[in-house]
C-alpha cells in the first residue's frame, strides 16, 4: 500500500492534483496563500477584537474577564484542528510517499503547539480571577495539555532522526497513532473530570449574546487565517531547506521576494 | 502451522531470556519498590494521607517500571542483528511482535501485579483495594507495552531513544491510568469498579488489534 | 529459483546509491557484487532480502515454475551481524532462526549444519562465551537450515571476513555444493575467493 514518491509518480504522473505534490509547483502557490492569509488574519483579528472588547456586553456572572474567550476558545479549537490536519497530511505522506505532505505535517506542528500553549495560558489567566488559582484540572484544559504533549513528542521525534526520510515516516506514524488516541484521551479525561468533580464554570460555557457570538466567529476565522499563513511560511522555509540543491529554487525564491 | 511455530519461538525465546537473566525482571521490580518507597519521604507518613495518594503512586510506579523495559523489545536484537530474522521472516511481522509483547507482558505483568498488593500495604490501603489494584496493573501492563512497542520500534536506531520513548508513550497512557487507578479508587470508596474494568478491557482489546500492526510498520520504517 | 530485478534504484540516508539497475539471475548462478565502499552493495542485498525498500523499480523472486515468492520464502540472508543472542545457547539461537524462517528443523539437521562448520561441539554453549571466529561459524550455519539443499537463495554480505583460511575454503566448498543443488548465491566480497560455480557472474555497482 505504501509507495515511494517515485512509485506514486508512475501511477499519478499525469493527473492534475499531482502537479501540486511537487515542491517546485507548490512553493509559489504557498507564497500566495501566505500573503492572502496574513492580510485576512490582521483584518479579521482587528474586527473581531474590536467587537469583542468594545461592542460585546459585559458577561453577567463572570464580568469583563470572560473576554479572554475570544482568544482562548479559537486557540483551543485550532490546536485540535491542526492536529487532525497534521495527521491527515501524515497519512497522505505514508500512503503516497510525497515529501511535500510530510513537510506540510512538519510545518503545521509548531503552530498547533503554539495554539495549545495560547489556549493553556489564556485559560489560566481566566482561571485566576474566576477560580482563584492559575490552574485547575478542568477537563478541557487537561485535554489541551495532553494535546500539547503530543505535539512536543511529534516535534521531538522529527528532530531525533538525521535521516530526513526516516524521520518523515516515523513522525507521520506517531501523528496517526496520536490522532487515534486523541478522542480516547478526551473521552477519558471527561470521565475522570466528572468523577473527581472539577469546576463547573468554564471559559465560554455560559449562554452568549449574539454580538459575543459574532466576535467569537470572526476571531475564529482570524485564527484560521493566522494558522494557515504561519504554516505556509514554515512550509516555504522547509522547502528551501530541503530542496536547497534543486535547480528551480533560486529563481523561485527571487520571484517570490520581488 | 509455521505461523504457530514462529510466534511460539518468539514467545519462548523471550521467556528463555527472562529465565537466564534475572536482572531483566528483578530490576523493574526493584525500581518499582524504590519509587513506592520514595513518596512517603516527600509527602509525610500519616496513614490517611498515604491512603489518598497510594493508588496513584503505585499505579504510576508500575507504569514507569513497565516503560523502562520497553528498550529490551527491539534494542538488543537490533544490535546483535537478530532483528533481521524477524524482519525477513516468512510470517507476518505484526504477529511476531504481538508474540514478543505477549511474553513480556506475561513475565512483567505478573511480576508487577504480584508485588503490587505488598506495596499497597505500605500505603495503608485495605486488602480489597490492594487486590483490585493488582488486577488493574495486570490489565494495564499489556496495554502500555503494546502502545510502547510502537515507540520502541520507531526509536530502534534513533538518538536519545529511552527518554524520547517516554515522551511519546506517557501521554498516550492517560486513559489506562485514569481507568486503571479509577477501578481501585472505586473500591476504596466502596463502589462497583465494573465500568472502569470494562473500559480498561476495551482499551486493551483496541490496543491488541491496532498496536502490533502499527509497531510492525514502525519497525519497517526505522530499519529501512 | 530465479531473480528478476527491474530498474531498481536505492537510497541510503537520503542519497542515491544506485539507480536503473536491471538484471536477471537464474538457478545455479553465483553472483558476486562488487563496488567501492558506499556503492550500495549491502543496500542491494538488503533490498533483495526484503529488509530494505527500493526508491523505485522492483526485485522479484520466482520459483522454478515461475510463481512469485516473497523474499522471506526465497532467501536466507547472512549480514555483518551474527544475528545470535549472546545469552542463549547456540542451538536455542539456531532453532529460533529456523522457526522464523518458516523451516521445520529436526535436532539432527541442526547438528549436521553445525558439523559442516566444525562447531558441533559448541552447540550447548552460551553464544556470548564463544570467540569471534566461532561465533561467525555458528552464525553461518544458519545457511544450512533449509531441509532441502538449494531451496533458498543465499544472500551473503562479506561472508569471508573474519574467517581463517580453512574456514574460507570450507565456505567456498559449501557455496559450490549449494549452487550444484540449484540454488542462487549472491555475495559481496572485497577479497577474490575461488568458488566453483556452474555460472559465475559479477555485478559491478
Amino acid at each position: 500500500m505504501a509507495r515511494t514518491e517515485q512509485q506514486s509518480n508512475e501511477k499519478f504522473g499525469g493527473r492534475w492534483f499531482w502537479r501540486y505534490a511537487s515542491p517546485a509547483t507548490f512553493y509559489p502557490v504557498a507564497g500566495m496563500i501566505e500573503k492572502l492569509c496574513w492580510v485576512a488574519a490582521i483584518v479579521l483579528a482587528a474586527i473581531g477584537l474590536y467587537i469583542g472588547f468594545f461592542v460585546a456586553p459585559t458577561e453577567a456572572t463572570q464580568g469583563e474577564v470572560y473576554r479572554v474567550i475570544y482568544i482562548h476558545v479559537p486557540a483551543a479549537w485550532m490546536a485540535m484542528v491542526i492536529y487532525l490536519a497534521m495527521a491527515f497530511w501524515a497519512a497522505t505522506g505514508l500512503v503516497l510517499g510525497t515529501r511535500l505532505s510530510f513537510m506540510m505535517s512538519h510545518a503545521l506542528a509548531p503552530t498547533g503547539a503554539i495554539m495549545a500553549v495560547v489556549a493553556l495560558i489564556t485559560g489560566s489567566l481566566w482561571g485566576r480571577p474566576t477560580w482563584g488559582t492559575y490552574w485547575v484540572w478542568d477537563a478541557r484544559l487537561t485535554s489541551t495539555l495532553i494535546l500539547f504533549f503530543l505535539y512536543v513528542g511529534y516535534m521531538a521525534l522529527v528532530a531525533a532522526f538525521d535521516d530526513k526520510k526516516k524521520g518523515d515516516r516515523a513522525s507521520a506514524l506517531i501523528a496517526l497513532v496520536g490522532a487515534i488516541n486523541v478522542p480516547i484521551i478526551y473521552f477519558s479525561v471527561n470521565w475522570w473530570n466528572s468523577l473527581h468533580q472539577g469546576s463547573s464554570v468554564r471559559p465560554g460555557s455560559s449562554s452568549m449574546a449574539s454580538t459575543m457570538l459574532t466576535a467569537m466567529m470572526v476571531m475564529t476565522f482570524a485564527f484560521w487565517a493566522y494558522c494557515i499563513a504561519a504554516s505556509m511560511y514554515r512550509l516555504r522555509t522547509e522547502i528551501i531547506e530541503r530542496e536547497r540543491n534543486a535547480a528551480w529554487l533560486p529563481a523561485a525564491v527571487k520571484e517570490a521576494s520581488k | 502451522m509455521s505461523l504457530r511455530s514462529a510466534t511460539g519461538a518468539v514467545f519462548r525465546r523471550e521467556l528463555q531470556l527472562f529465565a537466564k537473566r534475572k536482572s531483566d525482571w528483578a530490576n523493574p521490580l526493584v525500581f518499582f519498590l524504590i519509587v513506592c518507597a520514595l513518596f512517603p519521604f516527600a509527602v509525610g507518613s500519616e496513614s490517611e494521607r498515604l491512603k489518598l495518594i497510594g493508588i496513584g503512586v503505585i499505579f504510576v510506579g508500575a507504569l514507569l517500571a513497565a516503560m523502562l523495559s520497553l528498550p529490551r523489545l527491539f534494542d538488543e536484537d537490533a544490535r546483535d542483528g537478530s532483528l533481521e530474522l524477524m524482519l525477513t521472516s516468512t510470517e507476518p511481522l505484526a504477529a511476531l511482535i504481538l508474540a514478543r509483547v505477549a511474553a513480556l507482558s506475561l513475565a512483567l505483568g505478573v511480576a508487577l501485579a504480584a508485588v503490587t498488593p505488598v506495596f499497597a500495604l505500605f500505603y495503608a490501603l485495605p486488602f480489597d483495594v490492594a487486590g483490585m489494584l493488582a488486577i488493574s496493573v495486570l490489565m494495564a501492563v499489556p496495554t502500555l507495552l503494546l502502545i510502547g512497542a510502537i515507540a520502541a520500534a520507531l526509536l530502534v536506531s534513533a538518538r536519545g531513544g529511552a527518554i524520547l520513548t517516554a515522551v511519546l508513550v506517557l501521554p498516550l497512557t492517560v486513559p489506562t491510568l485514569i481507568f486503571g487507578a479509577g477501578a481501585a479508587l472505586k473500591v476504596l470508596y466502596g463502589e462497583s469498579p465494573m465500568a472502569e474494568l470494562a473500559l480498561q478491557a476495551a482499551f486493551m482489546l483496541l490496543a491488541l488489534a491496532l498496536c502490533p500492526l502499527a509497531a510492525a510498520a514502525a519497525l519497517k520504517i526505522s530499519t529501512d | 529459483m530465479k531473480l528478476e530485478v527491474k530498474n531498481l534504484a536505492a537510497e541510503r540516508g537520503g542519497r542515491a546509491v544506485f539507480g536503473g539497475l536491471s538484471f536477471t539471475a537464474e538457478a545455479s548462478t553465483l553472483l558476486r557484487v562488487t563496488g567501492a565502499n558506499g556503492a550500495g552493495k549491502t543496500t542491494l542485498l538488503r533490498i533483495l532480502s526484503g529488509l530494505g525498500a527500493p526508491v523505485s523499480g522492483e526485485a522479484q523472486w520466482r520459483s522454478n515454475d515461475g510463481a512469485a515468492l516473497t523474499p522471506g520464502e526465497a532467501t536466507c540472508f547472512v549480514g555483518h551481524a551474527n544475528a545470535f543472542n549472546e545469552s542463549l545457547s547456540v542451538t536455542e539461537n539456531l532453532s529460533y532462526a529456523a522457526a522464523l524462517g518458516g523451516l521445520a528443523l529436526s535436532p539432527d539437521q541442526m547438528i549436521s549444519a553445525l558439523d559442516a562448520f566444525g562447531v558441533k561441539a559448541l552447540r550447548n554453549r552460551s553464544f556470548g562465551a564463544l570467540s569471534q571466529g566461532q561465533k561467525k561459524r555458528c552464525s553461518l550455519a544458519r545457511m544450512l537450515l533449509a531441509p532441502t539443499r538449494g531451496s533458498r537463495a543465499w544472500l551473503l554480505d562479506e561472508p569471508f571476513v573474519a574467517l581463517d583460511v580453512d574456514t574460507q575454503a570450507l565456505l567456498a566448498q559449501l557455496i559450490s555444493a549449494e549452487l550444484a543443488a540449484g540454488a542462487l548465491v549472491i555475495y559481496t566480497s572485497h577479497q577474490a575467493v575461488d568458488i566453483n560455480a556452474p555460472v559465475s557472474r559479477e555485478l559491478s555497482l
